[in-house]
């Protein structure tokens, strides 16, 4: 019989036991060559060298039971065969720590990239027949799914196609809206709590993914955030079309201080290249 | 972008006109662009190195208007990492080094391209037997490690520890 292992669900500390455990896994990997390297233009030999030539090898990256791993190469053979022996290592690395990995829930890419008038668009690599195989927990033999360069993906709340299509995520940010706003109408929360959710609950999700991950026009942003917009308002005493300029301008302007998704994706983006420039 | 000083002076819709649109630093300078926001960030940044110097960009921009040639001659440029204006490439690669830039960056040129680039060598070298009309000046000779001074995210050689230089005297280890 099995002896427990494992941290036990809900352990606040997992997150951080998991992240010291997979520090661990990636510095074997990338300890093994597996890591794709980054580099930039300036390099400088001395006791320090800059941080933007080849200082960046990425193998994969991951939270909590959420993991990306990457390999890249000129050559889509190469490339497939070289991920098969990462997966493999990443199992039997997993496996050591009492780990697994949940064949259901993996999937694997292998982009190409045709250039068409000098610009870049990526393209399903054909590899012919070949296939990613890894072992289950039952010890079995299982083909790993493989997904169209269109087809999306979930990773830590947000939907990435190697395409670089945002659809999936705009339609996936709307419905959060969408049901967030209809939560609000059929509830029964005060002028001033609605207000409140709307700044601290909705408008916090929405923003993250923007961040993170995509750009998003101010077109698409308006869209995205009106269904909130239009069921709170109205609910804190305010018309759900009340001018953008008295919904976004801040409470000292005896406005009404709703995020502007795009605004906020503009001015933290400006300050983060003001901090890390 | 092709052109000597820092990115947050420049004028974008200038270099919009060849430059990719997909990164995410374009699309924060297009958002300070169109809200009037002026950044100021000072770090290191490419310079002329000889008198006369003009990056290539710079002076293609006068002489073609069409974003289609800009984009060109730009894709051909930056597969060779050329900046300034005074090197010629034609069929023969360009074996020299002006720096000590190593150009992570290779784009995919066709012969289009650089039929472009030799016309607007044409233009660039105008003076008798393809010289430039005003010639190079004296050298200006920069301390090759003077940018290192302005750059404050650095790595141990070993790569364990991460550093940032917030002031002179304060630094964050990683």
């Amino acid at each position: 019989m099995n002896e427990p292992q494992g941290v036990l669900q809900g352990n606040a500390a997992g997150p951080t036991i998991w992240s010291t455990i997979s520090s661990f896994i990636f510095k074997i990997l990338q300890g093994k060559g597996f890591s794709d390297r980054f580099c930039s233009a300036k390099g400088f030999s001395d006791r320090f060298c800059s941080a933007i030539s080849n200082v960046f090898l990425l193998v994969g990256f991951a939270f909590v039971d959420d993991c990306d791993l990457i390999q890249s190469g000129q050559d889509p053979h190469e490339v497939a065969a070289s991920m098969q022996t990462v997966i493999r290592e990443w199992i039997d690395l997993m496996e050591v720590s009492g780990g697994a990995l949940e064949t259901k829930k993996s999937y694997w890419y292998l982009m190409d990239y045709e250039w068409v008038h000098g610009k870049w668009k990526a393209v399903n690599a054909d590899t012919g027949d070949f296939e990613i195989i890894v072992r289950s927990v039952d010890n079995e033999d299982v083909v790993l799914t493989r997904l169209d360069r269109d087809e999306e993906l979930e990773m830590l709340d947000i939907w990435i196609v190697p395409s670089g299509e945002n659809k999936g995520m705009i339609a996936e940010m709307r419905d959060k809206a969408l049901n967030w706003g209809a939560r609000v109408r059929l509830g029964k929360a005060s002028a001033s709590d609605s207000l409140a959710a709307l700044y601290t609950t909705i408008s916090m999700k929405l923003k993250y993914p923007p961040l993170a991950a995509l750009t998003l026009t101010a077109k698409e942003c308006t869209y995205i955030m009106a269904p909130a917009i239009k069921a709170a308002l109205p609910r804190a005493g305010f018309s759900g079309s009340v001018s953008c300029v008295f919904r976004h301008a801040p409470n000292q302007g005896f406005s009404l201080n709703v995020m502007d998704l795009y605004s906020t994706m503009g001015t933290t983006r400006t300050a983060l290249l003001v901090h890390h420039c | 972008m092709g052109l000597y000083g820092l990115i947050w002076y420049k004028s974008l819709p200038v270099y919009a006109k060849w430059c990719s649109d997909h990164s995410w630093l374009f699309h924060v300078c297009q958002f300070n662009n169109d809200h009037e926001i002026a950044i100021k960030i000072e770090h290191a940044a490419l310079k002329p190195k000889r008198l006369h110097d003009r990056a290539i960009m710079d002076v293609v921009q006068e002489i073609f208007d069409s974003k289609a040639e800009l984009r060109a001659i730009n894709r051909v440029r930056m597969l060779h990492g050329v900046v300034p204006d005074n090197v010629f490439l034609s069929r023969a690669q360009f074996g020299g080094s002006r720096n000590d830039f190593l150009w992570p960056a290779k784009h995919h040129v066709s012969s289009s391209d650089y039929t472009t680039w030799s016309k607007a060598v044409e233009f660039v070298f105008a003076g008798t037997n393809q010289t430039l009309t005003t010639p190079l000046g004296s050298w200006l000779v920069d301390c090759d490690r003077q940018w290192i001074g302005e750059w404050d995210w650095f790595v141990t050689f070993d790569r364990e520890s991460f550093y940032f230089r917030s002031f002179d005297t304060e630094w964050y280890q990683y």
